[in-house]
């Protein structure tokens, strides 16, 4: 126990020795988060749209300038010939063109053209004036739970802290083992009483410290720029942020064994952790739309595990025990890859 | 020119006999390309739940027609709102109906905001059978509205930006820290022609990686590019140009291989988030969509998407 906090002292004093990455590495995931929480909005805003109308009568005029007062749509142009259809998604900032018929009078149907290559903006279109068109109020009441306003942060916060975390997380500790060993140093710990083991839970725990400090500043951006109440679920959000970034570090470790230098390191940490995680956590595609053959290993992915107990915590003030199935696979993942990076390491800890 | 060339080979020679890099860059492509895909299958389904305080003959046809659309994952049935409201809060639930006598309440997990109005829509023409009346929608380009496509495309920018950035910073870092560069500086070959050397044999590599993730969408998924092969060339070259410049830069400036990774990792998640790879910029504040015209990934994608998804 005495060398594992001997080696944490170490590790502690390096982090704080070079001033210029301590800074970074402390801003980095309140830059990622503070900037893109901002930004990442799913949201509909101002989209420009471009009307072919061949009837004539006007009697579009009046859905047309509803749809240009809204919030979401704005008027882009009157198109005259059906090459302009083309030409307007080619060269001008038009999503979608409306196409009035001939014959609307007489039972004619309204088109509407989309641009399938930006899909992601066309699904919300679709979805909206769908809603816009379907005439008449619904016949059941809507209620919203947790979310009133609809707020549309809620829905990419929780992955972008994720993203953040991970990625950080993963990097710093497999970087500070790689670098050891690129370097050449680890043959220097070789000299030392401290197994490894020893060496790197104590490099671990200098760096559990710096992910704490990222789940404090973490906490305190979704309090001062999301409007989130303070002291909801502070302790399970720290729990929940610390288990996780053990985690990735582990994962990093993991990673860290299996090549040997911080370049090889950096390429896996982004392939294998920050790929795998965006795509399979949720955050872009729901969990129910993955191929069947997927769902088990993306249920159990720690990106989706955190993204479901941060949900739980902080939005929908769930005790903790609801999220115990998660916290316990988050541990679970962690024992399991720190004893088998521990076992790859001791056949290759100290070669260069 | 023959020691440009030499420089060339000799950064070649580095990476050829390193195995583990060079399964980063030759294997790992493909395994991404193959296992990601699998997230953007299916078919979105809401998990619904029903929850009658009442019988009546309205809940029959409820059930029925929840069943029979595609929309949405078996129905499940709940005695009280507070068992319902459980599952929701243990995110196992995306809506649940209320039915009493002759009123029916839609309640929703306002988390999830994009799959909120997709909910309303689905139980408004699926349950209750309101028409969209008078309107019919096309897609042009992408005629499917395929996931796969269009994620692909993105899949391959994304593998490309990565793998040439970090690989053309730390290899200069790493240089510089091991002391390789000021051993360069003793021979005849002068920094111009190292560092061309170095650039050029990065811009290679860059389009060797794109060529053979595209061919292997092609052989595996089918993704044929809709516009000239020649111009999709042309547009990768272009797009690893800035890449390997950001990367070049932040290499020369960084002096340990330990901060060159902090912000290169800062930089490239924020460059990666803002361009239009899973958002659109229509939705961003206006700073943040006018800062696609200085991001390179930016232009990555979509001049991969307009050629091989538009065709122009």
């Amino acid at each position: 126990m005495r060398r594992i906090l001997y080696i944490a002292k170490k590790e502690v004093l390096l982090i704080l020795r070079d001033r210029m990455s301590m800074i970074i590495l402390i801003l980095l995931p309140l830059i990622i988060t503070g900037i893109l929480g901002n930004v990442l909005r799913f949201r509909l805003q101002e989209v420009g749209f471009a009307v072919f109308d061949r009837s004539g009568t006007g009697q579009m005029i009046q859905i047309i300038s509803d749809l240009d007062a809204s919030e979401e749509f704005s008027f882009a142009g009157n198109i005259l010939s059906e090459e302009e259809t083309h030409n307007a998604f080619v060269y001008k900032d038009v999503k979608f063109v409306i196409y009035v018929p001939e014959d609307l009078v007489r039972g004619g149907v309204v088109q509407i053209f989309l641009d399938g290559s930006d899909l992601i903006m066309s699904e919300a279109i679709t979805q909206n004036l769908s809603a816009r068109f379907a005439g008449g109020g619904y016949p059941f009441e809507i209620s919203l739970m947790y979310n009133e306003e609809l707020k549309s942060e809620m829905e990419t916060l929780p992955g972008l802290v994720m993203i953040a975390l991970i990625i950080v997380s993963s990097i710093m500790l497999g970087l500070s083992i790689n670098r050891e060993r690129e370097r050449g140093t680890a043959r220097m710990l070789m000299l030392t009483p401290a197994g490894i083991n020893e060496i790197i839970s104590g490099k671990g725990l200098a760096y559990l410290a710096v992910s704490l400090i990222h789940g404090i500043s973490v906490y305190s951006l979704t309090i001062i720029m999301f409007g989130m109440e303070f002291g909801r679920g502070i302790f399970s959000f720290l729990l929940l942020t610390g288990l996780f970034s053990l985690n990735s570090m582990v994962i990093g470790v993991f990673i860290a064994s299996l090549v040997k230098t911080e370049l090889e390191l950096l390429i896996g940490c982004w392939f294998f952790l920050f790929i795998p995680n965006v795509f399979f956590s949720g955050f872009i595609f729901p969990l129910q739309s993955m191929s069947v053959v997927i769902q088990p290993l993306a249920s159990v992915m720690p990106g989706t595990l955190f993204i479901d107990s941060y949900r739980a915590i902080v939005f929908k003030e769930a005790p903790l025990f609801i999220n115990i199935t998660s916290f316990t696979l988050l541990v679970i993942q962690t024992i399991t890859f720190y004893f088998v990076s521990i076992i790859l390491f001791n056949r290759n800890f100290f070669r260069k | 020119m023959r020691l440009f060339l030499a420089t060339i080979y000799k950064e070649f020679l580095q990476l050829v006999r390193n195995r583990t890099l060079l399964f980063l860059i030759t294997g790992a492509p493909v395994l991404l390309l193959t296992i990601i895909p699998l997230a953007f299958d299916g078919d979105v389904r809401i998990r619904a739940g029903v929850c009658k305080i009442s019988y009546n003959e309205t809940i029959r046809d409820v059930e029925k027609r929840i069943a029979a659309s595609p929309f949405f994952e078996e129905l499940v049935y709940y005695s009280s709102i507070e068992e319902a409201e459980s599952d929701m809060k243990k995110g196992e639930l995306d809506m649940f109906l209320v039915i009493k006598d002759k009123e029916a309440n839609l309640v929703l997990d306002g988390t999830f905001p994009r799959r909120v109005s997709g909910s309303i829509y689905a139980v408004a023409t699926e349950v209750f059978g309101i028409e969209t009346t008078g309107v019919n929608f096309h897609t042009l380009y992408n005629a499917g509205r395929s996931y796969r496509n269009y994620y692909l495309v993105s899949l391959v920018v994304l593998i490309v930006t990565i793998i040439s950035a970090a690989l053309i910073t730390l290899n200069i870092v790493n240089e510089k820290e091991s002391g390789l560069e000021e051993q360069f500086r003793a021979t005849i070959i002068n920094r111009k022609i190292y560092f061309s050397g170095k650039f050029t044999f990065h811009i290679l590599l860059s389009l060797f990686v794109s060529i053979y993730s595209y061919l292997f969408c092609f052989i595996v998924y089918d993704l044929r590019s809709e516009g000239s092969l020649l111009l999709l060339l042309l547009a990768t070259l272009l797009y690893s140009l800035p890449v390997l410049g950001l990367g070049a830069f932040i290499g020369s400036k960084s002096q340990t291989q330990l901060r060159a990774v902090y912000v290169l990792t800062v930089i490239l998640v924020l460059l990666i988030m803002l361009s239009t790879m899973f958002s659109h910029h229509d939705s961003m504040p206006e700073w943040a969509a006018a800062s696609r015209f200085i991001n390179p990934v930016w232009y990555g994608i979509e001049s991969a998407r307009i050629i091989i998804l538009k065709g122009i």
